[in-house]
Parts: structure tokens; sequence; C-alpha cells
């Protein structure tokens, strides 16, 4: 009884599964063709698996896939801005006075080190910076990717798997994995440039970017990507007014080093 | 009782991601039809509309549940696959999946000489003679259309469709 409810149940499943394949199909059909060339397909994801390109919605593990369109609208400069973003138990601090650390951006995933991210470039793995971590900051003594080396007009999509895949990647992704698919076949040229400074007028912020494809002949492509980055100083230190000796001591009268600045 | 309905559920959720739908086959599948709408070939003799998959089928049954009660130029549309291009009859349009160019190219050369609507979603197609390359590119369908490939095969292609397309080759007027 038990088992042949079972076979019926499995039965009905399917079918319904099927009926809404048929319907999907059935709803592009209906709209005219300019329509159907703005449709988005599902979002797609390679990481995790080894068959190929799946649907990330429906992974067993926690994939996030960030698009191009979403790098784009999020304002953001720098990859690991973006991830910060979109990327939850993403962290990558803006350090200071910590010698190389504050060039090369250190970050952790599910608060674990940075050298127990593993980062893909197209799937192909990416080699960690020669920078040690050594200043004080978080993931101290040891040496992650320098996500910010990999410019945003080059990519297509980033793709961040939040779990441990040591089974199926090696002991580096015990935090997760984080791919990051270039932009490839087909892909539309651009170039953006964007200037900024702080309402006090200092920190000014230079950045263009140019992204050029050039289709080769049959299936081939030329991609280039540049990105120049300039960021000037600020400064928001005030002026230390305590009394710093004994009184009548003829050092309290001399004016602050920051005053002479 | 409620064990079973426990099984169900599971069974239900098992199956359902099973079949999913690949949107990318899909809207794929919907495309020859509506290509077929803005072209013009010969009058072809056959009584339906024939679509002809040559090597391997990428659509699995997506083509015969969608084209099964639809019409296309007042006709019914059959399905038909082909794995060697030696057994290749008249039909409306090819989709073309051989991998090897060469086999590929005398695919494309019988389309030519039976004018006949050659797709494929390979790169590259189009440049070699095929009519329309169907790719996805960031999540949305990027059409390459090779007009000059379409005069050859004695096939008008209707401005709207080239004015949709991404890329129109054009051969020497390019």
């Amino acid at each position: 009884m038990i088992r042949n409810m079972f076979l019926i149940f499995s039965f009905t499943a399917a079918v319904f599964a099927q009926n809404d394949e048929i319907k999907q199909s059935s709803e592009f059909y209906d709209k005219p063709l300019d329509k159907l060339l703005e449709v988005e397909t599902e979002q797609k994801a390679d990481i995790g698996s080894r068959g190929g390109d799946r649907d990330s919605t429906l992974s067993e593990v926690p994939i996030d896939v960030i698009t191009a369109k979403e790098i784009r609208s999020s304002g953001a400069t720098e990859l690991t801005r973006v991830l910060e973003k979109f990327i939850a138990g993403f962290n990558a601090p803006r350090t200071s006075i910590t010698d190389g650390s504050d060039h090369s951006k250190i970050f952790t995933l599910r608060g674990l080190s940075p050298d127990q991210v593993l980062v893909l470039i197209n799937g192909k793995r990416v080699h960690q910076s020669s920078l040690m971590n050594v200043n004080g900051t978080i993931g101290m003594g040891t040496s992650g990717v320098d996500l910010n080396t990999i410019p945003l007009t080059a990519v297509e999509r980033i793709e961040v798997l939040r779990d441990g895949a040591a089974a199926q990647y090696g002991s580096d992704a015990i935090a997760g994995v984080i791919n990051i698919i270039l932009k490839g076949y087909a892909q539309e040229s651009e170039a953006s440039v964007m200037y900024g400074k702080t309402s006090k007028g200092d920190g000014a912020f230079k950045q263009s970017d140019l992204f050029l494809s050039l289709p080769l002949e049959y299936d081939g492509f030329f991609n280039l990507s540049a990105e120049f980055r300039d960021r000037s100083k600020t400064n928001r230190a005030g002026v230390d007014d305590r009394v710093q000796y004994p009184e009548g001591d003829a050092r309290n009268s001399l004016p602050s080093i920051l005053l002479i600045k | 009782m409620k064990k079973i309905f426990l099984v169900y559920i599971v069974v239900l959720g098992l199956f359902s991601s099973l079949y999913a739908s690949n949107e990318e086959r899909d809207l794929q599948a919907v495309f020859l039809a509506k290509f077929a709408k803005f072209i013009e070939r010969p009058s072809a003799d056959n009584e339906k509309f024939i679509i002809t998959i040559i090597d391997e089928n990428p659509f699995e049954d997506i083509l015969q549940k969608l084209y099964k009660d639809k019409k296309i130029d007042n006709k019914s549309v059959e399905i038909r696959f082909a794995t060697r291009v030696e057994e290749l009859q008249k039909s409306d349009i090819l989709f073309i999946t051989i991998k090897n160019p060469q086999i590929a190219q005398k695919a494309i050369e019988y389309a030519q000489a039976n004018s006949i609507l050659t797709i494929s979603e390979q790169r590259g197609f189009a440049q070699r003679g095929g009519i329309i390359q169907l790719n996805f590119v960031q999540r949305r369908a990027h059409l390459v259309i090779n007009y000059e490939a379409s005069l050859k095969s004695n096939i008008k292609i209707d401005s709207k469709l080239l004015a949709i397309a991404q890329e129109v080759i054009r051969g020497d007027k390019k």
C-alpha cells in the first residue's frame, strides 16, 4: 500500500515539474521578438559543482552571485568594497599605519583567516600576495590574495561560496571560495572617469577605467582592461590643547606642531 | 500517514530540482519559431514546417512539447533529428550542433544549396557562413546575423530582425 502511494506521489511530482517547464517556454512564446531579447535568464554559477554552470538558486550550498550590472549600480570602485556590500560575512576593514597592509587590502570571509579563503579567476587558482600582515591587523601572520589588483571593468560576475569546500577545492577553501568570472566573448567596450573629494576640500579621488573588447576572426576575442586610481591624503587630526606639562613649564606656551603646519 | 506526507514533500522537491527548467534552452526553442516569421524563403513543398537538429539534441524534449499544438506559417511543426550530413532532408530550419568545423561546414553548404535557414549557438558560426548565431552574453540573447550568407541561400531577412541583431555581417557592404 505504502509502496504504491509512494510511486503515485513520485509520478505526480514529476508531472507537475514537467508542466512547469512547458509553461515557461509557452510564456516566452507569447512574447514578441524584441521583448525576448530583453529577457534575463536564470543566474548561473559554476562554483561548488563539477557539473558546470547551474542555477545558483537551486544550489545545495549557499552561493551568492554578483553581476556586472550590480557592480556598476553599487558605486563601489574596488573589488573588496563590492564584496563587502553584497556578501554577508565578508569583511575588509580600512586599516591605517599598518605598512603594506594599508595598500594590499586584508579581507576575511565568515571571520576566518585571509589565507583560508580560496580565490579563483575563471575557476583557476589565484596566488596569494607576497605581503605578510604583521602590523596588528586582522589576519595577522597570514597573507591573502590582493583582490584590488583585478579591475572591476574586467569582471562579468563574482560567485561566492559561503561554506567550507575543502573536500572539493583543498585546504585553502575552509572559509569559502570566491570565483571571479572575467568578461569574455561579445562584450561591449566601455570607459569611465570618476573624480571626487571630501566636503573639507581634501582627499581628492581620481579614477579612470577602460575595458576594450576586440573581436577576432571566428570565436576569438581580445579583451584589455586598465584601471588608474589616485587618492590624496586626508587629515582629520585636531589640536590637543590640554596642558601637557606641569604648570609653569615654558613648553606649555609652545605652539602645537599641527598649528605650525 | 505523516511519514508518507513527508516522503511526498521530499520527492516533490527532488523532482522539481531534477526537472528545473533551463531558461536559455527554453528561449532558444522559442527563437526558432520567431525567426521563421522574419524570413522569406522559396516556398517549400513540405506539408509541415520542419525543424531539423543535426548532431546532439540540446533541447531534450522541449521542442516537441512546445510545438505540439502550434503552427508556423500555417503549418504544423515537425521536429526531425539527424546525426550525419548525409541524413539531412529538406527542411525549413536547420539547427547545427556539430562541433567538428569541417563537418559543420558541410552542413552549412547543404543548407545554402537548399535554402534552409541555419541557426547555431556556436561562436563564429555566422563568420563561417551560418545565417543566425544565437549566443547568450551576460544572461541575454545575443544575435549575430550573416546577411551575405542569407542572400547566398536565397533567403530574405526582414529589416526588423536585422535591426535588433547585435551584429550583422554584410560581406563587402560592411
